[in-house]
C-alpha cells in the first residue's frame, strides 16, 4: 500500500506544479504580447531615422561629428549587455552570457581591454563575478520597465565616455527576433559610426544649419533609438523564449500527471484485487 | 491643392500619418511652410506647434518636441522626440512640469544636474501650455 501513498503524493505535487507554470505562462503571453506592440512601433522612428542619417552623412564630411572618428588604435571596449533580470526563461540568459563570453574572448586575444554596461539583474550577477572586467554600468531598475528617456540618458552617458577617450569602441550584445518563434543572440557595433555609404543625391538638397550640423544632432539621437529598439527587441525575444518554456513545462507536467495517475489507479486496483482475494481465499477455507 | 504625405513620428508611436495640403513647422531658424512639391530638405526643429491642413480641409494641430524634419519625393517626415495631438495636452501636467523645470533651473547646483534636459523639459512644458490654453480658449468648455 505504501506505493499507492507515494504515487498520490507525487501526483497531486505534479499537478500544482503545473497549475503554476500554466500562469506562469499566461503571465509570459500577455507581456509578451505588450512588448511585441512596444517594440513594433518604435519600428517607423527607426527606419526613418536611419534613412536621414545615410542622406545627410552623403553630404557632411568626417569631422561633423566625434562619434565618426576612428580611433588610431583601440585599447577599450564598452560592450553594453541586454540580459534578463530573472531565470526560468529557457536557454534566453544562458545565450546571451555565452555570446557575450565569446565576444570578451576574441577582445582579449585582439589586445582590447573591456568594460560592460548591463541591462538584467541576472547578467549583472554574472558579469560581476568575472574577474578582470569592470562592471561600468548596471541598470538599476527592471528592464521590462525601461522608458525611452532612461535610454537617452544612458546614451548620453556611453557617448560620454567615447568623446572623452575612455573607450574607443561601443557595441551591444543583445537578442534579435527573427520571426515570432525563432531568435538569436547578436552582437553589433555601435560606435565610432561606421560611415553609412549614401549617394549624394544632387546638389539641390536643402540641409539646414549644414549637413555637419544636422549630423552632430542625428547621431546621438540614432544611437538613442538603435539601444532602445535593441532593449525592446531583446525583451520581446525574453518572453517569448519565457512563455514557450512554460509551456513545455506545463505539458511535461500534464503527461507526466496522465502517466501518474494511471500507475496510480494500476496501483490501487491491484491492492483491492489482492484484498478481494484475500477475502475470498479466507472465505473458501472457512467452508471448507 | 495637391496633397503629400505626412508621417509624424516619435520613439514610441506614430502620432500622424496621412495626406496633407500645407504644413507648418518650427524649425531651428524660424517657423517653416511646405506645399506639396517642395524641393529635398532636411533641418532641425525645435521644441513647437506643427499645424497641418488635411486633405479634408480640417486643421490639425500637434505639439512636438525637438527633433528633425525631412522632406523627400513629396513624402515629409517629422522625427520628433515626443509628440501629441495638441487637443490630448494635458494642462494641469504640463503645468507642474514647468514649475518643476524652473525650480530646477533656479536652484542649479548639485553634482548630476543636467541643463540641458532641464531648459529642454521647460521648453516642452511651455509649447505644451502655450497650445493647451489657445485650445481652451478658443473653444470654452
Amino acid at each position: 500500500m505504501k506505493g499507492v501513498k507515494e504515487l498520490k503524493r507525487r501526483l497531486k505535487g505534479v499537478k500544482s506544479i503545473r497549475k503554476i507554470t500554466k500562469a506562469m505562462e499566461m503571465v509570459a503571453a500577455t507581456k509578451l504580447r505588450r512588448l511585441q506592440e512596444r517594440a513594433l512601433a518604435t519600428r517607423p522612428f527607426a527606419r526613418a531615422i536611419e534613412g536621414m542619417v545615410a542622406r545627410v552623412a552623403a553630404h557632411a564630411d568626417i569631422t561633423a561629428s566625434p562619434l565618426l572618428a576612428q580611433p588610431a588604435k583601440t585599447l577599450r571596449e564598452a560592450v553594453v549587455i541586454v540580459g534578463a533580470d530573472k531565470g526560468l526563461c529557457g536557454s534566453y540568459n544562458s545565450n546571451v552570457h555565452r555570446t557575450t563570453v565569446q565576444h570578451l574572448r576574441k577582445l582579449e586575444a585582439e589586445g582590447v581591454q573591456a568594460e560592460v554596461w548591463v541591462f538584467g539583474k541576472r547578467a549583472q550577477g554574472f558579469f560581476a563575478k568575472m574577474r578582470g572586467l569592470e562592471l561600468r554600468y548596471a541598470h538599476p531598475t527592471a528592464v521590462e520597465k525601461v522608458s525611452y528617456r532612461e535610454v537617452a540618458q544612458l546614451a548620453k552617458q556611453i557617448v560620454a565616455a567615447f568623446e572623452t577617450g575612455s573607450v574607443q569602441r561601443v557595441s551591444l550584445v543583445g537578442t534579435r527576433m527573427l520571426t515570432l518563434a525563432t531568435y538569436k543572440p547578436s552582437v553589433q557595433a555601435l560606435l565610432p559610426v561606421a560611415r553609412p555609404a549614401g549617394n549624394a543625391e544632387g546638389a539641390d538638397y536643402i540641409l539646414e544649419p549644414d549637413a555637419n550640423g544636422i549630423l552632430a544632432r542625428l547621431l546621438p539621437r540614432n544611437l538613442e533609438m538603435q539601444l532602445y529598439a535593441a532593449v525592446l527587441e531583446a525583451l520581446a525575444c525574453e518572453f517569448a523564449s519565457r512563455r514557450l518554456a512554460m509551456k513545455s513545462a506545463s505539458d511535461n507536467a500534464d503527461e507526466m500527471s496522465r502517466f501518474l495517475s494511471m500507475e496510480y489507479n494500476k496501483a490501487r486496483q491491484s491492492g483491492i484485487t489482492g484484498e478481494l482475494l484475500e477475502i475470498i481465499g479466507g472465505a473458501e477455507a472457512l467452508n471448507g | 491643392m495637391p496633397n503629400f504625405k505626412l508621417e509624424l513620428v516619435t520613439p514610441d508611436a506614430t502620432v500622424f500619418s496621412g495626406e496633407v495640403t500645407t504644413l507648418t513647422a518650427p524649425a531651428e531658424g524660424g517657423r517653416l511652410g511646405i506645399l506639396a512639391g517642395h524641393a529635398p530638405l532636411c533641418c532641425t526643429i525645435s521644441p513647437g506647434e506643427v499645424v497641418v491642413r488635411e486633405a479634408s480641409g480640417a486643421t490639425r494641430s500637434f505639439m512636438v518636441g525637438d527633433g528633425f524634419l525631412e522632406m523627400a519625393a513629396d513624402t515629409c517626415r517629422i522625427l520628433a522626440s515626443v509628440g501629441e495631438p495638441a487637443d490630448a495636452i494635458d494642462l494641469a501636467r504640463a503645468e507642474a512640469s514647468e514649475r518643476r523645470a524652473r525650480e530646477r533651473l533656479k536652484a542649479h547646483t548639485g553634482q548630476d544636474f543636467d541643463l540641458a534636459r532641464a531648459e529642454a523639459a521647460l521648453a516642452r512644458a511651455v509649447v505644451r501650455l502655450k497650445l493647451g490654453r489657445d485650445r481652451s480658449q478658443r473653444r470654452p468648455h
